[in-house]
């Protein structure tokens, strides 16, 4: 088990706190078959070989990870201090994104100290860990690059983003909650062209909708989470992958069919269709909570590269 | 924000993507401050392999670091360069933009930054 960074600073009528659904996202990244694609998926550039061939049309070298509404943090901060430890090398870059502002300093926090935490015992451990079988560059954390106030996604360079990790709002509500500024209501803190700080206490009105946006999906609870898949083909390197939380009202089953019928090869922004590609989806880590209402699952979204007719 | 950052962000009108001017955005009137990291010259290389060297040359000339060669160090040359590389570790992982803003070349909206944190949602009219 690996540890679980410490959110106790974030402050909960503000920020999502950490829930089952976190959690499972830590547990299914962290699982043997998850560290095995992640770490076969983007293993690094090996130290002796010179060729470098053009980064923007055939990512190489360190994996980009984009969580997009990071929330605490807890997930981002896992992914970065462990960074060595999931993708088998600490060249791994990250990044966050969220809407709510009071979110974007959690996690940078969160991250900050995760790492730090962690750069210390490997530190203090020196090149190997207890089980004496990681050197210290392999095992150490990756390197947080930003934390982002933006809608999804949004912000990237096309083909840019090699591992995609969203925990979206996916309960199913009669709509998603407008922003603030759309109604009439005083704007949020630093929207429009403002900047991501200056965090002046919020009022009641807006701690509920801080609220809303972290659990709201409107229809189906798919309306945001829809919006996220479908900018996949473009945000996604070649080698990208993408790990979407579901809940058994998002009919993940139906998603997944829809995903494999996409077609890779309209992806012509990043020429992964003239290799035979195809979407994958697979369902990757799961709560089992049956009787429960709300079962969760993550599935893990990827092209698979020339095996066209292969069953 | 590490200045890293820059190498991966475009603007977030959806109409802009497709042109070259809006990559990279521009960075303006920005306070920069420094964190130290751990030098792993393995990492760095890999980091290195990542990234849009013609953006970068771009970013740091704009922000007023030095000049860096027109093409990219092959691996081998970084590899026997500790100084170069110690010196892009600094600009780019140690070097951080606490304030300022991101302008997008082709449609000249502005990014807020405050404190650390880019601001990219846009105004309704732009979504």
């Amino acid at each position: 088990m690996l540890p679980t960074p410490d959110t106790s600073h974030v402050p909960y009528t503000l920020v999502y706190e950490p829930a089952e659904d976190s959690f499972l996202l830590l547990d299914t990244l962290s699982s043997p078959s998850e560290v095995s694609f992640l770490s076969s998926h983007f293993s690094p550039f090996p130290a002796t070989t010179t060729t470098i061939s053009s980064p923007r049309s055939q990512p190489q070298g360190a994996p980009l990870v984009l969580e997009v509404g990071s929330g605490s943090g807890v997930v981002t901060a896992f992914l970065t201090a462990n960074a060595g430890r999931l993708f088998g090398h600490a060249a791994v870059l990250t990044l966050s994104t969220d809407v709510n502002v009071f979110a974007c300093s959690a996690t940078a926090k969160t991250t900050t100290r995760a790492c730090a935490g962690e750069g210390e015992r490997q530190r203090s451990s020196g090149t190997t860990d207890g089980d004496g079988n990681e050197t210290e560059n392999d095992a150490g954390p990756g390197a947080y690059l930003a934390s982002l106030r933006a809608d999804l996604a949004t912000p990237f360079l096309p083909g840019s983003v090699d591992v995609l990790v969203f925990n979206p709002p996916y309960v199913p509500t009669p709509s998603v909650p407008r922003r603030m500024e759309q109604r009439g209501g005083p704007p949020p803190r630093g929207g429009g062209g403002g900047g991501g700080g200056g965090e002046k206490k919020p009022g009641y009105e807006e701690e509920i909708y801080l609220l809303e946006l972290s659990y709201a999906g409107g229809d189906k609870g798919m309306e945001v989470t829809d919006r996220l898949l479908d900018s996949l083909p473009e945000v996604l390197s070649p080698r990208g992958c993408a790990y979407v939380l579901m809940c058994a009202q998002n009919k993940p089953q139906q998603v997944r069919e829809r995903i494999r019928r996409w077609d890779a090869g309209r992806d012509d922004s990043n020429n992964a269709g003239n290799n035979g590609a195809r979407w994958m989806a697979e369902t990757v880590g799961s709560s089992g909570k049956k009787a429960g209402w709300e079962k969760l699952e993550i599935v893990r979204i990827w092209r698979e590269f020339g095996k066209v007719g292969d069953k | 924000m590490k200045i890293l950052t820059l190498n991966f962000l475009t603007c977030a009108v959806k109409a802009c993507k497709s042109s070259a001017a809006s990559y990279p955005l521009h960075p303006q009137e920005v306070e920069l401050a420094k964190d130290e990291m751990e030098y792993n010259p393995q990492a760095m290389l890999n980091f290195l392999l990542r990234l849009d060297w013609a953006a970068l040359r771009m970013t740091a000339t704009e922000l007023g670091f030095a000049t860096l060669p027109e093409e990219m160090p092959t691996a081998e040359d970084l590899q026997q360069d500790e100084l170069k590389m110690r010196q892009l570790h600094e600009l780019l992982l140690e070097t951080h933009v606490v304030s300022g803003k991101l302008v997008c070349g082709n449609c000249g909206h502005e990014y807020g930054i405050k404190e650390g944190i880019a601001n990219f949602l846009l105004p309704s009219h732009l979504v």
